[in-house]
């Protein structure tokens, strides 16, 4: 077994240190792991690479993608905007909240973080700019918030982690993102109220409440109100109808995704017309690589989790970081400090692709002294290694988001780096919170029934 | 990652690239079909319960093959693309390290990537693929609802390992050549 761990790290660390992409890493490195027990690695790499695309419950990937391309498309941002600027554009530093709000729902609706920070910030950090915020300021909020919609429900990489945890139900991980989703957003907008508090410049936007008596002014506010929401409303459908529908069990995750295709196809390109339809092959192709992209990292990583499992190696590993301490604090420190080394310089889907199979074992130890079942720490461990890859997006020197939010804002990594260090603290807080409470995890599954 | 793609003009490529865009198109179109029909064979015994009304002409339930096809089409897709992706330089990778070489390091270190790609390519994707392909044969496995021969899914992988041979002679050529190019124009 000593030897099958030397050889997969070895060999790991050269190909990653080359610049090899990471599907083709962690298929060479599993190839020589078999190699070296002897099998026909060839055949086993390639056998175990084509069963692990050939599922069901993956197919909600390419799906999900796809309508969150659709919607990003779309033009949802500036109607999602209008809402949360009724919502929390009237505060002292109105505009902020806004948009870390904005962030949270695009995401959510989405998917995708990257698109999020250029979507929401090609308009917010302009407008920000233009109010009086802080550019670095307003780069380093975008950049965090639009992470948080990786753990608001839908997400694709909840699917990914589903498949590598071994089955996990998506409609669990679905829910149990929710609150965790919001309570890192609220950490961010911590950070905005701080700032607002220390005397940043931006200010608040005025609602346009007319009328004498408070009836009037009452009246005129709700109007405000349910016109941003309306002009929001069936952009947020698409949540409901995926979560709801999956609850209700009318359909799987896969066939809920297929109807978010369906249903955000009807939005971007028959209601809103901002998809044109000589633009769908265009979208289609893309989405196909993307997921091709993720495909080819789960097929690889299925071949990984077997021979690890083969050689009982994440057993090893549990048992050797129990060695070290018995304490569930110290050692959740341990993983969480780990894996926050390894979203600096590695992407989220390979992270929780190697990393699950490692560390899913150790937790569930701790979930035992916890008194916590098999699949709700299956659950809890989920949103815990998303929440801190989310963090990872924002990181120099390799974080997608924040070169992303660079480009937007037109600013460096070195000049938003200071003004991203107190929403880090925040995130980092958020995170140990959602680690060390699994309740707050589990509060909202439970109330389904989830996980039997 | 957001950027819409525009599709290429290169024969090969043009050809993976319509091939991608159909099996994704199908696989919403068939999706949806496989959840029409269920939710439309509960309707029918629903109303034929309700009013005891015959509806021949409505489906029965959920198609059968709907899900074998789309599983059949994502491996399909799933293939051709991360050879798409190759073509693109789109596979996720970890540049962090390999940025800090010194320039002469990093090209070789270039050069040594693209050739264990096609490592890759050649030892799992055609050799561990056409050993799939043969053993599916062999065995004469078939998917039960579509009576398609199993060896026919398995027959992207070493397709898909031939084009992933292809572009990333293709890459390497064109990296070496940028390189040649800059040794040569002193900046």
């Amino acid at each position: 077994m000593i030897e099958i761990i030397v050889i997969m790290l070895v060999s790991f660390v050269i190909l990653m240190a080359l610049d090899v992409p990471i599907a083709v890493t962690i298929a060479g490195a599993t190839f020589l792991c078999v190699v070296a027990t002897g099998g026909d690695a060839s055949f086993i790499v390639a056998n175990k690479m084509a069963n692990g695309i050939d599922s069901f419950t993956l197919l909600a990937i390419p799906f999900f993608v796809l309508s969150g391309l659709l919607m990003g498309q779309g033009g949802i941002a500036h109607r999602l905007i209008n809402f949360a600027a009724v919502l929390v554009g009237w505060l002292p530093g109105g505009l902020a909240y806004v948009n870390a709000v904005t962030c949270m729902l695009f995401g959510s609706i989405s998917g995708s973080a990257s698109a999020a920070v250029s979507s929401v910030g090609s308009f917010m950090i302009p407008e920000m700019n233009r109010k009086g915020y802080p550019k670095e300021f307003n780069v380093a909020l975008t950049t965090t918030a639009a992470t948080t919609g990786l753990i608001i429900p839908p997400s694709n990489i909840m699917i990914v982690y589903s498949m590598a945890a071994g089955s996990v139900s998506v409609a669990a991980l679905f829910l149990a993102g929710i609150l965790p989703g919001i309570v890192m957003g609220l950490a961010i907008m911590g950070v905005c109220l701080l700032r607002t508090m220390q005397g940043m410049t931006g200010k608040g936007e005025r609602l346009q409440v007319v009328g004498n008596t408070r009836g009037e002014r009452l009246r005129s506010v709700m109007a405000l109100l349910w016109t941003g929401f309306s002009q929001a409303a069936l952009s947020l459908l698409l949540v409901v109808i995926v979560i709801g529908g999956i609850l209700s069990g009318i359909f799987t995750a896969t066939e809920a995704a297929a109807i978010a295709v369906a249903y955000s196809f009807y939005l971007a390109v028959i209601h809103y017309k901002e998809v044109k339809l000589k633009e769908m092959p265009g979208i289609l192709l893309q989405a196909g690589i993307t997921t091709s992209v993720v495909m080819l990292l789960i097929g690889a990583s299925s071949g990984m989790s077997w021979i690890l499992a083969s050689q009982n190696i994440p057993q090893a590993v549990s048992a050797a970081l129990l060695g070290l301490s018995e304490n569930p604090i110290v050692l959740l420190l341990a993983i969480n400090l780990l894996l926050l080394v390894v979203g600096t310089f590695m992407d989220m889907t390979p992270a929780v692709l190697i990393f699950t199979p490692i560390f899913l074992p150790v937790m569930q130890k701790i979930g035992l002294i916890w008194g916590l079942t098999e699949s709700e720490v299956s659950i809890h461990f989920g949103i815990i290694i998303i929440a801190n890859l989310c963090i990872g997006l924002c990181t120099p020197p390799v974080g997608s988001c924040l070169f992303i939010g660079c480009g937007v804002g037109r600013t460096t990594i070195a000049k938003v780096t200071p003004q991203l260090i107190p929403f880090f603290i925040a995130m980092i807080a958020a995170l140990l919170l959602i680690t060390y409470w699994p309740a707050l995890t589990l509060l909202v599954p439970g109330w389904f029934g989830l996980p039997k | 990652m957001s950027e819409i793609q525009t599709i290429r003009t290169r024969p090969l490529v043009k050809l993976l690239e319509i091939l991608v865009i159909l099996a994704m198109s199908a696989l919403v179109i068939d999706v949806l079909l496989g959840v029409g029909t269920r939710q439309l064979g509960m309707l029918k015994f629903w109303m034929m319960e309700q009013w005891s009304i015959s509806l021949g002409f409505l489906p029965d339930g959920q198609i059968k093959w709907s899900e074998e096809l789309a599983r059949f089409l994502m491996v399909w897709a799933s293939l051709l693309g991360a050879a798409l992706a190759f073509e693109r330089r789109a596979h996720l990778g970890v540049d962090f390290f390999a940025s800090k070489f010194h320039p002469s390091t990093r090209k070789l270190a270039q050069s040594i990537a693209h050739l264990l790609v096609m490592a890759f390519a050649v030892l799992i994707l055609i050799k561990g693929g056409v050993t799939l392909v043969e053993h599916a044969r062999s065995s004469g496995q078939m998917t039960p609802a579509l009576g398609l021969r199993k060896w026919v899914v398995y027959l992207v992988v070493p397709m898909s390992g031939l084009f992933v041979i292809i572009f990333t002679i293709e890459n390497m050529l064109a990296d070496l050549r940028r390189s040649f190019l800059d040794e040569e124009v002193p900046e």
